[in-house]
């Protein structure tokens, strides 16, 4: 376990990812930290500041300067963010002048973190400055990635906060992350250990989502080593939704929610975000348009694979441009400074553009293998609609897959299937099927009505004829139904605890669909207490029911894209 | 010498010649001391397989003509070694040997005539023999207008099957005339059918009577009419006779498609006899008639016809441009899966445009659709563009002409087809459009693979466990299925060998002088594998790909 957290430390690449652990790490050592590490702010070298006894020592204000990978000549002397610079100006500027009040009678120790380890030529360099600079009440210390995987290991994934059985799953998780579906189950595993224990005793409830945190990052930086990212992915996003449910009652009470909680919920949030850039920068974005690329990209000979992984990205891209849309609010309202606002929205404007190519690049992506991918498509309408309509692309892309629905379903051959098990996907791709075959296929359909409703929308009517038509013909006995979040979606829908909502169904496929979209705007007003009642609408949160949609494939709520097919909308027909 | 000496004979000299047998046979049988016709009754010969009488069928036949005997006596004797051939071709062997014996004994015919007259039997129906061996015109004419079908079918069978010349053209075709007022049967029609080719071969100006039998509605489903309707397009000649053959050729596309033998009949009957110019002038009659009156069915018999011209090679070439750079959209779609499946490479390589006298909206119609139709013969498809616009300058032309190589040809095939385009010399090339497609090819093939592996969303060993499992059992299944068809496997045994890398077994065989000695027989075993190449679309978009191909199919450029 030692040697699996110090390769983890030795692999934190980027100066705010060793940023992220310590605070955790110290807090959890017993220490209370009094300023979190940030960017942009000057902060006289001082990354971080906590106070609080370690090893029996007294009380001290400890001030840290965290610093990346090994440190060696070049780290210790040159430039503004050395070593050497920084502890200068810890003694010189934070310590004559921004200690508080409250804390400047206490012996202060400067410590000096790193991810990995100084080298042999720096040491001299190192003990001379301490020995010139140490007095009763100053002392200088190093954490180098030994001692901070020690101090985790003792700490924040210590036996206390991560039992026997926690730690055997944490550590195939992190073992078999080139096989992501069977990592992702032990950290699952390890998740609802945790959980349980701070149902159990909420006074450990802090405690234990830092130890989280930091498993997840392990988790993370192991999965990138790997260059498989996807359990550390799925990873965050359950316990991202594990935190959402475990604090959602706290939220928009009177009382404040536990703080430690919330800033481990923003922390997930951060690191979710991270992984996907992170990927996504990697591995996607320069590819977006080449023809096929990406579809080539999956390497694999088996076309639902193709699909589904194919689907699966612009699902989690949508789902991402998403909370960057809801980041860019939080910002505007924070009213932060003009360039950062800026900066989003360019980023957001990149990713759509991004987005929109790799389905224009991708044809695959005309049309779903089977219907619980209709989660993918809402993501991308919603992201697509809060990101400046691009009704345009909208229609051409579901034009195309009404060409392709009309055909598969004409020809019994290629219609998304309403089976959910991979092996009956395959089956259902087995060439031209029977009518009984095609039949028990194709029980329901959630992909037409959302097609059909936003091609009545857009007066298009070849597309609707050919619904219609298809529908008529050969979808008889298919359930056209859409899902709607129900009362009892609060208690369920975040952990995906029980079945919850109602489905909607006898939507009818019609040449005009007229009536589609007046059921659909009545069921949308009719259902609209039920998801403002959740946690996440309630708080603003909003995007977190869309995640829990992507992470248990849930269709996308149809109140997310209904108002944008609003009879008042100028850029689409009126009915 | 009994029926069983005969027999012996028979069988020893089999199917070797032996004029001394023959000479006894007839001799014994004429002679009255041995008959022949006892033959027939003899259980041995009875109870005698089918090959074991062909051995010595031919004797019989020849003996036939020279055998002394009453109508009665040798129809019974060739009846009965017809039915003895079943239903096997060779079976009608013996009807010939009776048509000698009439032609030598010409008042036995001419009883036969009059027996069949006045009663059923037998003798009516062996008629058209005793006709064809008497070989008196006059005498088919006056039966022809019988009212007994059986009796006039016969006639008209004699007159049409050729053994003997028509010359009495003006008298035939009045009599025929009389008769095509009523109503008649299929067989009936084509039998005058038949009989009216023979009179416009020696008199032309009655065009309009075969015409008249033309127009008359067929029974598709008997098709015995098609068969001569095909003799009649294979051999009547066009040019003099347009009308005839566009009436046939209509006639032949009303054949029940479901009648599967009588469409490759007529296929094979079509093809033999067909030349160049012949082929040809049909084409212009099918362009010109057909595509424009008639939406031709994948399965019409027309369809067999059209592979069969295929194998003509500047037939060919001007089908090919023609139909698919001409042609309306919906029969260049039937005439490309017809092409696709018959269609051999080599051939392509010899088409010249610039004799076919394409516009450059054909070109583009013709090079578009030859990759949507031969798709998954990419090579065929590349020769065809290449070709196509070798000789044609248009700029437009050869810019589309780049675009398909690349997309949707090499963006799916880079095996045999990219060596294929590498290795077309600048002659065959002039506009350097190979060159371009796979410069354009590779700098797309080089940006696709640089992009690594998105191994995140790799299926899960689990799932790739199933998906072989279930892949292994559908070609498991599959393979089963098409050895229980296979036509090979139904006709030869096989052995597994569990080990070694040859099979090696001893039979004994028969040697003329030392009886039987044990002979080895020594098979090496032979590494059979067959490979093709998927296109890469059939992974990444099968569906897009499906609509991509049909769209390709049905383009249709305007002419300018």
């Amino acid at each position: 376990m030692k040697l699996l957290i110090r390769d983890f430390v030795a692999s934190l690449r980027e100066r705010n990812e060793l940023d992220a652990i310590i605070p955790d790490m110290v807090s959890a050592l017993g220490l209370t930290v009094l300023t979190r590490p940030s960017i942009g702010t000057r902060q006289f070298g001082v990354d971080m500041a906590a106070v609080g006894r370690l090893d029996d020592a007294p009380e001290t204000l400890y001030l840290f300067t965290i610093k990346m990978g090994n440190i060696g000549r070049g780290d210790w002397s040159n430039g503004e963010q050395s070593v050497r610079a920084s502890l200068d100006e810890i003694r010189d500027v934070y310590i004559s002048s921004h200690v508080p009040p409250e804390f400047a009678e206490l012996p202060i120790q400067i410590v000096l973190c790193f991810g990995g380890e100084l080298r042999e030529a720096v040491l001299p360099n190192w003990s001379g400055y301490t020995a010139q600079h140490q007095t009763e009440l100053l002392k200088f210390s190093m954490w180098n990635g030994d001692k901070v995987a020690d101090m985790i290991l003792t700490g924040v994934l210590g036996s206390e906060l991560l039992p026997v059985a926690a730690r055997r799953s944490f550590q195939k998780a992190v073992a078999l992350t080139d096989e992501p579906e069977v990592s992702f189950e032990h950290f699952c595993k390890v998740l609802n250990l945790l959980r349980k224990m701070a149902d159990d005793d909420d006074t450990q409830a802090p405690k234990i989502t830092r130890t989280i945190t930091i498993a997840l990052w392990v988790l993370y930086v192991w999965a990138r080593e790997n260059d498989n990212i996807e359990a550390a992915y799925l990873a965050a996003e359950r316990t991202f939704l594990t935190f959402w449910d475990m604090l959602k009652d706290d939220f928009g009470k009177k009382e404040k929610p536990d703080q430690v909680i919330a800033v481990a919920l923003t922390q997930v949030l951060n690191l979710f975000s991270v992984i996907f850039e992170n990927f996504y920068d990697a591995k996607v974005a320069a590819f977006v348009s080449v023809p096929q690329a990406l579809a080539m990209a999956l390497r694999t000979q088996n076309p639902i694979d193709v699909n589904l992984g194919m689907f699966e990205l612009i699902g989690r891209l949508a789902l991402h441009i998403i909370w960057q849309n809801w980041s860019l609010d939080k910002l505007i309202k924070d009213d932060v400074e003009v360039d950062e606002i800026a900066a989003r929205r360019k980023r957001i404007d990149t990713l759509v553009t991004h987005l929109k190519e790799i389905v224009n690049n991708n044809q695959v992506l005309n049309l779903p293998v089977c219907d619980r991918q209709v989660t993918e498509i809402g993501l991308v309408l919603v992201a697509l609609v809060y990101s400046g309509r691009h009704y345009d692309f909208i229609e051409n892309w579901f034009s195309a897959m009404t060409m392709r629905l009309w055909m598969t379903g004409t020809r019994r051959s290629g219609f998304p299937t309403s089976k959910q098990a991979y092996r009956e996907i395959v089956l259902s791709r087995n060439g031209r099927l029977t009518d009984e075959e095609f039949n028990a296929s194709t029980k329901g359909s959630t992909i037409v009505p959302l097609v059909a409703a936003w091609m009545a929308a857009f007066g298009n009517k070849e597309a609707s004829s050919r619904l219609a038509q298809v529908t008529e013909k050969r979808l008889a006995h298919t359930t056209m139904q859409t899902w709607l979040v129900g009362a009892d979606s609060e208690a369920n829908i975040y952990l995906d605890q029980n079945e919850h909502g109602v489905a909607l169904t006898d939507l009818k496929i019609t040449e005009t669909g007229a009536e589609l979209l007046e059921i659909l705007r009545k069921a949308s007003n009719d259902t609209k207490s039920d998801l403002d009642g959740l946690s996440a609408t309630r708080t603003g949160f909003y995007p977190i029911i869309l995640l829990a949609c992507r992470h248990w494939h849930l269709p996308v709520p149809l109140q997310f894209w209904i108002g944008a097919l609003g009879e008042d909308n100028p850029p689409l027909a009126q009915l | 010498m009994n029926s069983d000496t005969i027999l012996d004979d028979l069988l020893e000299v089999g199917f070797s010649e032996d004029s001394e047998l023959k000479k006894k046979i007839i001799e014994n049988h004429n002679a009255g001391s041995n008959s022949i016709f006892c033959l027939v009754d003899n259980p041995r010969f009875i109870e005698m397989d089918q090959y074991s009488f062909f051995s010595f069928q031919h004797t019989l036949c020849e003996v036939i003509p020279a055998l002394d005997a009453n109508v009665e006596q040798i129809i019974d004797f060739v009846v009965a070694l017809v039915a003895k051939g079943g239903t096997d071709g060779m079976s009608g062997q013996p009807n010939a040997g009776l048509r000698n014996w009439f032609s030598i004994n010409t008042d036995a015919a001419m009883t036969a005539v009059a027996t069949a007259k006045s009663q059923p039997g037998l003798i009516r129906d062996n008629l058209v023999f005793a006709l064809e061996g008497l070989a008196d015109e006059a005498v088919c004419w006056e039966l022809v207008k019988s009212e007994v079908i059986e009796i006039q079918l016969s006639a008209l069978t004699a007159l049409g099957r050729g053994q003997f010349p028509v010359v009495e053209a003006d008298i035939g075709a009045a009599i025929l005339l009389s008769q095509i007022e009523q109503p008649l049967d299929e067989r009936l029609l084509a039998s005058f059918v038949l009989v009216a080719v023979k009179i416009i071969e020696s008199s032309p100006q009655y065009e309009g009577l075969l015409s008249e039998l033309l127009v008359r509605p067929f029974d598709p489903v008997k098709g015995i009419a098609h068969f001569t309707l095909a003799g009649v397009i294979s051999e009547a000649p066009i040019s003099e006779n347009a009308r005839i053959f566009e009436l046939a050729l209509k006639q032949l596309l009303n054949v029940n498609p479901e009648h599967k033998g009588t469409s490759a009949r007529i296929a094979f009957e079509l093809g033999k006899h067909l030349t160049s110019e012949r082929g040809r002038a049909i084409v212009d009659f099918v362009r010109d008639y057909l595509f424009k009156n008639k939406a031709l069915r994948s399965d019409d018999p027309l369809m067999g016809f059209i592979c069969k011209l295929m194998a003509n090679r500047k037939l060919f070439g001007y089908l090919l441009a023609d139909w698919l750079g001409r042609a309306a959209v919906e029969n260049s779609a039937l005439l490309g899966r017809a092409l696709a499946k018959s269609v051999e490479h080599s051939k392509v390589l010899n088409l010249d445009t610039s004799e076919i006298g394409l516009e450059p909206a054909h070109c583009m119609n013709l090079i578009t659709r030859a990759c949507g139709h031969f798709f998954t013969k990419p090579v065929l498809a590349a020769k065809i563009v290449i070709h196509t616009v070798s000789s044609i300058e248009e700029p437009e032309v050869h810019h589309l002409a780049a675009n398909l190589l690349v997309d949707p040809l090499l963006s799916n095939y880079a095996g045999e087809l990219l060596e294929f385009l590498q290795k077309i010399e600048a002659k065959d090339d002039p506009h350097g459009i190979a060159k371009l497609a796979v410069e354009r090819s590779k700098t797309h093939l080089e940006a696709i693979s640089s992009a690594p592996e998105l191994v995140e969303f790799r299926p899960s060993e689990r799932r790739r466990q199933m998906a072989s499992n279930m892949h292994s059992d559908a070609v498991n299944k599959a393979h089963q299925e098409s050895r229980k068809e296979s036509v090979f496997l139904s006709m030869i045994s096989t052995s597994t060998l569990l080990y070694g890398s040859r099979s090696r077994s001893y039979r004994r065989m028969a040697r003329s002088e030392d009886g039987e000695e044990l002979q080895m027989f020594d098979i090496p075993m032979q590494s059979i594998s067959h490979s093709i190449e998927l296109p890469r679309e059939s992974i990444f978009d099968e569906i897009g790909l499906e609509l991509r191909l049909i769209e390709l199919k049905h383009t249709g450029y305007a002419r300018k």
